[in-house]
C-alpha cells in the first residue's frame, strides 16, 4: 500500500519511493529510507498535508508525494506473520511487532523490482525480454514488431523482476502514438529502473533517446545491445568512460548469445538497492552497503561474477557514488532559458513528485503539446507560457533557429562529443556488406524482381520440398482409416471416425510439412533483414496507392495471421492511414488459407504450382493496394504524415530462433487439429449423414436430403455462377469461423464418395482447373474470419467498420471470382 | 437406440455446446473490448502467451497469498 493510505495514528514501514530521481532524492534526505518505521501523527482537516513521524522528527508531505511512497502497513505485516484476526485494526501495544521484523518484511516486499525495457525499435528489446523471462514472444528484424507493452516475470539473485517491454520509439516527443505510451508509461507506472537497450552498432541514434531519458531523471541501466557488432566492425568503444560522461551505467550485451545479460539485471539490482542511499559525504549509506554484502554473500555467485564500477560489495571499491545523474549540456543559451522556464514551472510543488521541473522545461521549449496540456492545469500556467515564450524566442534571436531544433542539435552535439571521447571508429565497417547487398537489393529497378524471386523461392520450396512429408502423412491417415474400417463394427460412431474425424482432421493434417516449411522461409527473411527491405523497395508503391509506407509491416505481417497484424496498424500515427491498413489487412492471405490452395494447386496446376501460389498471393497484394487507393479518395479521408523506414544491418539468422518460430507454428497447427477443427469436421459429419441415413440408394442422394444439403442446396444459387458446387459452398460457408476448416469440412462432405481411398481430396472435388483457380482467389478475398473481425472493431472503434469490411470483401470476392470464372470460359 | 448411435449423440451434443458457448463468448469479448485473440478459434503464440500471462499473474498471486498465512 501506499503512505497516503495510513490513517492517523498507524505505522509502516517503507518498501520504496518511486518517482523521478529529483524526487525520490529528496524524500529519501527527509529519512524516508527503505525500512524505516513511518507513524502518521495528523492528517490536516483537508487532509492535505499529513504529518509524519520518522527517525525521531516531524515531516509534513503532501498527499500526492506520499502517494509516491510504498510501505507495508503495520496491519498488513500483523496479518503476514500470521497474528490472530482479533487483533486487526487496533494497535496493541503487545502485539506489536519488533521494528526489526518489520523492517524485515518491508525488505522481503522490496525484492519485486519493476523493470521497463525502454529503446529504439529494432534494437533487440524483444529477445532481451525473451531470454530473460524465458516468453517466447516474436521478433522480427524490422521495426514495429512491439505495439503494446507485454509483461514477463522472471527470478534472479534473489528478486522477482516484472519486466515490460515497451514498443520501439526513437524519442519521446509526443509525435507518435508509441512514443507518447512509452512516456505515460515511465511517468503513470514509475518502474524501478528503466533498461535503455541501445543498438552498439548504431550508437549516435541510439542515445539520443537516453538523453530524453537522463532529462526525465529516471534510474536506468544501458544495456549495449549486439556488442559484438561493434567489435567485430574493428570499432572500439571505452563504454566505461561513455556510461560516465553519461551518468548510467552500461553494460555490453549480446542477446542472440546470451552474453552480459545476467550482468545487466545484477546490475540493475545493485542500482535499485544503492543509487538512491548516499550521505552528505558522498559515500554509500552503511546499512544500506550491509544490505548489499549481504545480499552478495547469500545469492551471488562470486566465482561468476563480472566486475563491474560501482561494486560497492568489493572491498578494493569506492564507496563513493559512481554514477551522478548529469544534465545535458544543452549550451549557454538554451541552457538559460531551461532555467528561466524551470524557475516558474518549480512554484508548483504539487507536480514536483510526478515530473522532474527541468523535464518539463525542455520539453515545453520543444513545443510539446501533452507537456503542454500539463501546464494547462498549473494556476501559473499563463505565466508559464510567458516565460517559455520569451525564453524561445531568446533563442531563435542568438542562435538563428526555432528552440526545439536548437535543443536536439544540442543533444546531438553532445552525444558527438561524447563519442568523440570514447568511440574510435577504425573505419573497417562491416556494413560494408550491407552497403553492397542494399544497392542491389533496394535497387529501383531490381529490388522488384528480386522481391518476387525471393517469394518465388519461398512457394517453390513451400510446394516442393513439402511433398514427400506431405505423402507420407497422406500414407499414415490412410493406414489409420483402413485400420478403423476394419476393425470396429458397422454403425454412426464408426463412420463419424472415419468420414468425420479422419475425413476432416485428415484432410488438413497433411499439409502440417507445408506450413512449417512456408514460416521457415517467413522467419528467415525477417530474422536476416530482408522484410524491412521488402518494405522499403514497397513503400513508395504504397505511398502512391494512399497507404502509409508503415503500413507494409502490418501488411506483411498479415501473411501470418491477421488479427496481430490488424493490432500492430497502431504504430500509424495518421487516423486515415491506420484505418486504411486496418480495412485492406483481410486482403493479405493468412496462413490458414494456405491449406486450401495447397490441396488445389497440387491437383489441378501440378506443374506449375509455385507460381500459381505465386499469384494468389501478389492478387492479394494488389488488390490492397487498390482497394486502399480506392478508400483513400472516397472513404476516409485525411493528410499523410512522413515516415522514414529504418534499414537494419543484414544479419546471419540463428538457427535456434527459426528453428522455435517454426517449432511452435507446428505445435499451434497440431492444437488446432485436435480442437476446433475436429469439432466442426465432427458437426459437418452429422449434418451431412442424418436425417434417414440408410433410407437412400446412394451416398450422393442422401447427401443432397440431409440437413447440410438441404442448407446447401438453399445457397447453391449464389456460387454456382463462380463454378463451385453447393459442397464447396458449404465449405466457403464453415470458414468463416476458421479458414482451416474449409478443407477440414471438404474432406468431410468428399468422404462419402465412391473410390475414396483411391484419390486425393483434391481430386474428388469435381470442378475445372478454371474453378479451382475461382475458388482460391474467393477464399483468399472473402470474410475475415470472427477473431479478425473481433481486431477491427477493436481497433477502428466501431463494429460499423468491422461489418463494412465483413460486407466489402465478400462483395468483392464475389465479383472477382464471377468475373474470372466467366471470363475464363468464355475465353477457354 | 444403439450404443454407437448414443456416443454419438453425446459427442455432438458436446460439440455444439461448445461451438454456442463460442459464439456467446465471441459477442461478450467484442463488446468488453478485450484481446480480439480470445475470439480465435484456432489460436497462436500472441493467444498462448495471453493466457501465460495471465496464468503467470494469477501463479503470482496465489503465491502471494501463501506467504501471507506464514
Amino acid at each position: 500500500m501506499r503512505l497516503s493510505e495510513l490513517n492517523t495514528g498507524e505505522r509502516g514501514v517503507i518498501v520504496k519511493v518511486m518517482g523521478h530521481g529529483g524526487f525520490r532524492k529528496r524524500i529519501v534526505e527527509m529519512g524516508f529510507i527503505k525500512g524505516k518505521v513511518v507513524e502518521v501523527l495528523l492528517n490536516a482537516p483537508l487532509k492535505d498535508p499529513i504529518k509524519y513521524k520518522i527517525l525521531g522528527y516531524e515531516i509534513s508531505l503532501r498527499r500526492s508525494e506520499a502517494e509516491m511512497i510504498e510501505i507495508i502497513s503495520e496491519q498488513e505485516a500483523e496479518e503476514q506473520t500470521g497474528a490472530s484476526p482479533h487483533y486487526h485494526g487496533s494497535i496493541n501495544e503487545e502485539r506489536l511487532l519488533t521494528e526489526d521484523e518489520l523492517k524485515k518484511l518491508a525488505l522481503r516486499k522490496r525484492r519485486t523490482i519493476n523493470v521497463a525495457l525502454v529503446g529504439n525499435p529494432n534494437c533487440g528489446k524483444t529477445s532481451l525480454f525473451n531470454l530473460a523471462s524465458g516468453a517466447h514472444e516474436h521478433v522480427g528484424n524490422y521495426s514495429g514488431v512491439t505495439v503494446d507493452a507485454k509483461e514477463g516475470f522472471f527470478d534472479f539473485q534473489g528478486y522477482r523482476f516484472k519486466i515490460v517491454d515497451l514498443p520501439g520509439t526513437y524519442s519521446l516527443s509526443a509525435y507518435t502514438p508509441e512514443e507518447i505510451y512509452v512516456r505515460q508509461h515511465i511517468i503513470e507506472e514509475t518502474p524501478d529502473v528503466i533498461i535503455n537497450v541501445v543498438d552498439a552498432s548504431n550508437l549516435e541514434r541510439n542515445l539520443y533517446l537516453t538523453t530524453q531519458l537522463i532529462d526525465m531523471n529516471v534510474r536506468m541501466v544501458i544495456a549495449l545491445n549486439m556488442y559484438d557488432e561493434l567489435e567485430a566492425s574493428g570499432n572500439k568503444l571505452n563504454y566505461r568512460l561513455l556510461s560516465k560522461l553519461f551518468g548510467v551505467p552500461m553494460v555490453p550485451t549480446v542477446c542472440k548469445k546470451n552474453l552480459g545479460i545476467e550482468h545487466l539485471f545484477h546490475l540493475v539490482i545493485n542500482l535499485y538497492e544503492g543509487a538512491d542511499f548516499f550521505g552528505k559525504n558522498g559515500e554509500i549509506h552503511k546499512e544500506v552497503l550491509k544490505e548489499l554484502q549481504d545480499w552478495h554473500r547469500t545469492n551471488v555467485n562470486e566465482a561468476e561474477h563480472e566486475e563491474h564500477m560501482d561494486d560497492y560489495v568489493a572491498p578494493d571499491k569506492s564507496r563513493q557514488k559512481i554514477y551522478r545523474h548529469i544534465h545535458i549540456n544543452h549550451g549557454p543559451d538554451i541552457e538559460k532559458g531551461i532555467e528561466y522556464v524551470k524557475a516558474e514551472i518549480s512554484k508548483n510543488e504539487e507536480i514536483r513528485h510526478l515530473y522532474s521541473t527541468r523535464y518539463l522545461s525542455i520539453k515545453l521549449l520543444e513545443n510539446d503539446k501533452s507537456v503542454e496540456k500539463v501546464i494547462h492545469t498549473l494556476p501559473n500556467s499563463d505565466k508559464i507560457f510567458a516565460a517559455k515564450e520569451k525564453a524561445a524566442r531568446k533563442i531563435q534571436v542568438e542562435m538563428n533557429e526555432d528552440s526545439e531544433s536548437a535543443i536536439t542539435n544540442a543533444k546531438y552535439g553532445f552525444i558527438t562529443g561524447a563519442l568523440k571521447e570514447t568511440f574510435i571508429d577504425n573505419h573497417l565497417e562491416k556494413d560494408q556488406m550491407t552497403k553492397v547487398l542494399d544497392t542491389i537489393i533496394t535497387h529501383k529497378i531490381w529490388g522488384y524482381p528480386i522481391f518476387f524471386l525471393f517469394m518465388w523461392i519461398m512457394f517453390q520450396g513451400t510446394f516442393s520440398l513439402g511433398a514427400y512429408p506431405m505423402a507420407a502423412l497422406e500414407w499414415l491417415v490412410d493406414v489409420l482409416r483402413h485400420f478403423v474400417e476394419n476393425t470396429m463394427a458397422a454403425g454412426p460412431l464408426k463412420d463419424m471416425i472415419v468420414d468425420g474425424i479422419i475425413g476432416g482432421v485428415g484432410g488438413v493434417i497433411v499439409f502440417l510439412p507445408n506450413i512449417l516449411l512456408l514460416y521457415f522461409f517467413i522467419s528467415l527473411m525477417e530474422d536476416s533483414g530482408y522484410m524491412a527491405r521488402a518494405a522499403f523497395i514497397m513503400d513508395k508503391i504504397m505511398h502512391k496507392m494512399g497507404l502509409h509506407g508503415k503500413s507494409f509491416i502490418p501488411l506483411v505481417m498479415g501473411f501470418g495471421c491477421n488479427v496481430p497484424a490488424i493490432l500492430a496498424s497502431r504504430t500509424i500515427e495518421n487516423r486515415k492511414s491506420r484505418l486504411i491498413t486496418i480495412l485492406v489487412n483481410p486482403l493479405m492471405s493468412c496462413s490458414a488459407r494456405l491449406p486450401i490452395y495447397l490441396l488445389l494447386v497440387g491437383t489441378f496446376f501440378p506443374s506449375k504450382a509455385s507460381l500459381v501460389l505465386l499469384s494468389i498471393y501478389v492478387t492479394g497484394i494488389l488488390l490492397a493496394v487498390l482497394m486502399a487507393r480506392l478508400f483513400s479518395k472516397v472513404l476516409v479521408k485525411g493528410e499523410d504524415t512522413p515516415f522514414v523506414m529504418e534499414l537494419p544491418p543484414y544479419r546471419m539468422p540463428t538457427m535456434k530462433a527459426i528453428t522455435r518460430h517454426t517449432w511452435e507454428k507446428g505445435q499451434q497447427y497440431l492444437r488446432k487439429m485436435g480442437g476446433v477443427i475436429m469439432i466442426a469436421s465432427i458437426i459437418i459429419w452429422y449434418l451431412g449423414y442424418y436425417p434417414n441415413h440408410n433410407s437412400y440408394k446412394t451416398v450422393a442422394e442422401q447427401q443432397e436430403n440431409s440437413y447440410i444439403g438441404q442448407i446447401g442446396k438453399a445457397i447453391e444459387p449464389a456460387i454456382k455462377p463462380l463454378g463451385f458446387d453447393w459442397k464447396l459452398g458449404i465449405g466457403l460457408v464453415s470458414g468463416v469461423g476458421a479458414k482451416e476448416l474449409v478443407v477440414s469440412t471438404l474432406g468431410v462432405l468428399y468422404t462419402n464418395d465412391a473410390g475414396v481411398s483411391k484419390k486425393s481430396l483434391a481430386e474428388r472435388i469435381p470442378i475445372t482447373p478454371l474453378a479451382a483457380y475461382s475458388l482460391m482467389l474467393f477464399v483468399l478475398i472473402y470474410f475475415p474470419c470472427i477473431a479478425t473481425l473481433a481486431a477491427i472493431k477493436q481497433e477502428s472503434g466501431s463494429w460499423k467498420w468491422a461489418a463494412f469490411a465483413a460486407l466489402y470483401t465478400t462483395s468483392l470476392a464475389w465479383i472477382i471470382a464471377f468475373s474470372f470464372y466467366q471470363i475464363g470460359n468464355m475465353l477457354l | 437406440m444403439s450404443l454407437q448411435e448414443l456416443i454419438v449423440s453425446a459427442i455432438v451434443f458436446f460439440c455444439v455446446f461448445y461451438v454456442g458457448n463460442r459464439i456467446v463468448l465471441f459477442f461478450r469479448n467484442s463488446n468488453n473490448n478485450e484481446n480480439p485473440c480470445a475470439n480465435c478459434t484456432s489460436g497462436c503464440e500472441l493467444r498462448d502467451m495471453m493466457e501465460k500471462k495471465k496464468q503467470q499473474c494469477r501463479d503470482l498471486k496465489r503465491n502471494e497469498k501463501k506467504k501471507c498465512c506464514r
